[in-house]
């Protein structure tokens, strides 16, 4: 199981723990991630805020790219934003092929398959090979699947089946063990780049979050986008100070846990560096308490 | 020889602003057979058809061509005007120079040659007519009605009086539809029950109506006036099904609607996950007296009365992306009720209704809505995005447009105002009926307009929900007409038959049955018959119509290898030679 590899920006820095914990499930179960040479960042939300022409052709110069190593291969994004951007890029390039030729200078089709991480581990193959390969299953944890707001609309861009419930991580997780809950947040907005510049206005929206996790009887929140995990993992103390709540819901990357089912240790699933502490919900010997 | 005059319409400008009508008829008159040809302003109108029939009186005219708009218009209109001169009705051709020519083209030269051709293929077919005569068929005096519920029991009680016998077959063990699960109806605020229940007991007793519930229609033969229905009756206790069939000479179709399953739709709703996100018609058995609450609005979750209950409209209406685009009609009436009821029944409670508009356009119906108001609604201008539960409220998240702003409500209850649809089963029995139903699934009427209550198959009328959502006086209505359209029929002493039908040469025919199966009306049997060969009496099989069942499609004429079935007005010479007149042969 190959793919053409887009990490973006926050996989090497922010994102450690996600790029750590992928590799490991990755070689655990056979799949292959072939990074695209010289990428560079997709554009996320800066880009649309200076142009439109910059917003498109910045995700587009890296589907140019994959295109022409000619691998012929479906091109894997870990990073929500930077899968709607290439999702979109890819729409662009479809609709309007001379526009895109006059913006990018380089020759693109847009029909690379663009897949999620999630989508790549859903796969039948890769999801026999995870089954198979479960180690320490998760002892019915009961996690609330967060997708955030990118993976799934606009629906013309992403094209996914079903908007407000998609269920992927669910199946994942209920895989290796864990008791995914059914909560009314899975697809609501963390914030993302705002808590930046509105933060007043944006931790309403992670406490109302964690409120409804906490309220369907989740012990953790699993995530599969660096500023959604940064959001929920590392303002969790804020929020909590700001709204006299006591939040403490550990956040995981969906594939930590899945690291975790199939054998690594806390460090190796790269659990250890979280804000919010999550280390505690599992024993020394890694079992689910 | 024959002599055939030619009268182009311009209709109006219709047909002139697009096509050259006085050059047509210029050249009409040069082609063979042609005594006669003129233009007129509006052919169907009264000094039109004088001019046509003084035309026919001078020049003697023994058939005629008309070139108009689509003969679906006004073939009939012509043939009876010919009833009054000595030429056959059915030596009559309409050449579509509207639908077909002046209305789908723009460029004047060209338009003008195809409507040329056009009339010169009507004068070459109506040279092979030959005159047709009508017969007179009898017709069974009874009248189907489909549906039980108050459609198509006012229909029924309509039919019942004005003296014909009716049966109605309903589906569910029970009459009353929709009307008898409602609780009170709007703007009057009586109760569903004590206005639907006497005409249902009316309905029993009636000596011309017969019910049949529990039981559907499996099978539609026939045409107007003689139709056969096989309807099912299904099992009682441990009786088995059981199948009549019986001949109708018309049929109503008064099968009404079903809410939408919101649900599956609107997972931002709750999916059905959250008890007290309910459909409006579940509200209707929370207040109903005889209901499992006993008329108290208790949430089903704990069994407690909501304080504060949101009703939230155009839930699967208006709403193209997730449900329909059409409005369902009743809702908002239906939302102001509920409104009105909440704040009765719960002193203190408050009610907040989410819209996008207010229709209320009926007789007392904006009175009933400003009614709401003044009890205390609170109505908010804008959907509802979603609604999840937080310590044990129901969270709303919404906008208020006329603010401008993000508004957030605890709510104990919400009632969802659900689109109206079609029910299940509609297309399969319009089918079974011969009638078609639109993209939305609701029963197609003749006109919209001119004609709500009948369909394009004679003898099948509607009315009620199933042609559209409408409330229960608009069904009323409805099933009133559609009563008298079916007294109207019964009410002739024969119906003329259609001459337009299937005709064999049995000596050509060889009995092979090729066009038994072929044909759509199960017109064609093949039967033994006595005929000579080589000076012997012998006996051989040949196809016979049935003339009451033909609709004169022509499917056989084509399939007959021997050349044996033909179909007048539409003979197969008549046809060759309109392809020669096109091809100028």
């Amino acid at each position: 199981m190959k793919y053409s590899y887009f990490p973006g920006c926050s996989m090497g820095g922010s994102a450690i723990e996600y790029q750590k914990s992928l590799n490991y499930v990755n070689s655990k179960i056979g799949v292959e991630l072939l990074e695209i040479p010289d990428w560079n960042c997709c554009g996320a939300t800066a880009a649309q805020a200076v142009s439109r022409e910059l917003a498109l052709a910045l995700p587009a110069r890296n589907l140019a790219l994959c295109e022409g190593q000619g691998l012929g291969l479906p091109l894997a994004v870990a990073c929500a934003a930077c899968y709607a951007r290439l999702k979109a890029a890819a729409r662009a390039a479809r609709d309007d092929a001379a526009k895109m030729q006059r913006l990018l200078e380089m020759p693109l089709t847009g029909d690379v398959p663009i897949v999620s991480l999630m989508e790549v581990y859903a796969e039948q193959q890769a999801c026999r090979a995870l089954a198979a390969a479960i180690q320490r299953p998760l002892n019915q944890l009961k996690v609330a699947c967060y997708y955030g707001c990118l993976y799934t609309r606009p629906t013309e861009v992403s094209g996914g089946k079903n908007a407000e419930d998609p269920q992927y991580m669910e199946e994942l997780l209920a895989l290796a063990g864990a008791a995914p809950v059914a909560w009314d947040f899975t697809t609501e907005c963390c914030g993302a780049a705002h808590h930046v510049d509105m933060p007043e206005f944006c931790r309403p929206l992670l406490r109302d979050i964690y409120q409804n996790a906490r309220e369907h009887g989740a012990q953790a929140i699993v995530t599969a986008c660096p500023l959604c995990m940064m959001n929920l993992d590392m303002r969790q103390k804020r929020v909590n100070q700001e709204f006299h709540e006591n939040f403490h819901l550990p956040v995981f990357f969906f594939t930590e846990l899945l690291a975790l089912a199939l054998g690594a240790s806390v460090k190796e699933a790269g659990i250890a560096s979280h804000f919010t502490p999550a280390a505690g919900l599992f024993s020394a010997a890694r079992e689910v308490l | 020889m024959a002599r055939i005059g030619v009268i182009i319409c311009h209709c109006g400008t219709n047909i002139a602003a697009t096509v050259d009508v006085a050059a047509l008829a210029e050249a009409a008159r040069t082609w063979p057979g042609v005594v006669f040809a003129a233009t007129h302003q509006h052919a169907c109108s009264a000094p039109g058809q004088a001019m046509i029939k003084a035309a026919i009186a001078e020049y003697q005219l023994d058939r005629l061509v008309i070139g108009s708009c689509s003969p679906r218009l006004h073939e009939q209109t012509f043939r009876k005007m010919l009833a009054d001169t000595p030429i056959n009705p059915y030596l009559l051709e309409v050449a579509n120079l509207r639908e077909q020519c002046a209305w789908v083209h723009q460029e004047w030269a060209q338009a003008t040659a195809k409507a040329a051709d056009l009339l010169r293929m009507a004068v070459a077919k109506v040279r092979r007519a030959v005159p047709l005569f009508s017969s007179a068929m009898p017709l069974t005096k009874r009248c189907l009605v489909i549906g039980g519920g108050i459609a198509g029991v006012q229909a029924a009680l309509d039919i019942a009086e004005l003296g014909y016998p009716v049966t109605v077959v309903e589906r569910e063990p029970a009459l009353g539809g929709k009307m008898a699960l409602l609780d009170k109806t709007f703007p009057t605020m009586d109760c569903a029950a004590c206005i639907c229940e006497p005409k249902l007991a009316e309905a029993a007793h009636h000596d011309n109506i017969t019910l049949r519930t529990n039981s559907e229609v499996t099978a539609v033969s026939g045409c107007i006036g003689n139709f056969a229905v096989t309807i099912k009756s299904k099992a009682r206790v441990d009786n088995g099904d059981a199948c009549v069939t019986e001949q109708y000479g018309a049929i109503v179709m008064a099968a009404g609607y079903q809410t939408m399953d919101w649900a599956r739709h609107y997972p931002q709703y709750g999916g059905g996950r959250l008890a007290d996100v309910i459909s409006g018609l579940q509200f209707e058995q929370l207040l109903n007296a005889s209901g499992l609450s006993q008329g108290q609005i208790l949430r089903p979750s704990d069994g407690k009365p909501p304080q504060t209950v949101a009703i939230i409209k155009c839930v699967g209406s208006r709403d193209a992306a997730r449900g329909h685009a059409y409005c369902s009609r009743v809702c908002c009436m239906a939302a102001a009720k509920h409104a009105r009821q909440v704040l009765a029944k719960i002193p203190g409670s408050a009610c907040y209704v989410f819209y996008l508009d207010v229709r209320a356009a009926g007789k007392g119906y904006e009175e009933f809505y400003e009614a709401a108001r003044a009890d205390g609604a609170v109505y908010v201008r804008g959907r509802v995005a979603k609604i999840y539960r937080e310590n044990g409220k129901l969270m709303l998240l919404a906008e208020d447009t006329l603010l401008g702003r993000q508004l957030r409500l605890a709510a104990d209850l919400v009632v969802l105002e659900t689109a109206l649809e079609a029910p299940a089963g509609l297309r399969e029995l319009a089918g079974l009926a011969g009638v078609t139903t639109d993209a939305e699934g609701w029963l197609n009427e003749a006109h919209p307009k001119l004609k709500p209550v009948e369909t394009l198959t004679g003898g099948v009328f509607l009315c009620g929900a199933c042609q559209g959502p409408k409330d229960i006086a608009d069904t009323v209505a409805q099933a009133s007409a559609a009563a008298a359209k079916v007294g109207a029929l019964l009410a002739k002493d024969s119906l003329i038959t259609n001459p337009i039908i299937a005709a064999i040469a049995r000596e050509k025919c060889s009995g092979c049955g090729a066009c038994v199966g072929i044909c759509p009306y199960q017109a064609i049997s093949v039967k033994e018959i006595p005929a000579s060969y080589e000076g012997r009496e012998v006996v051989k099989r040949a196809a016979e119509i049935n003339p009451a069942l033909c609709r004169g499609c022509g499917a056989c004429a084509a399939a007959c290898r021997n050349g044996a079935l033909d179909l007048c007005g539409f003979s197969n010479r008549q046809i060759l030679e309109e392809v020669d007149a096109l091809c100028r042969i």
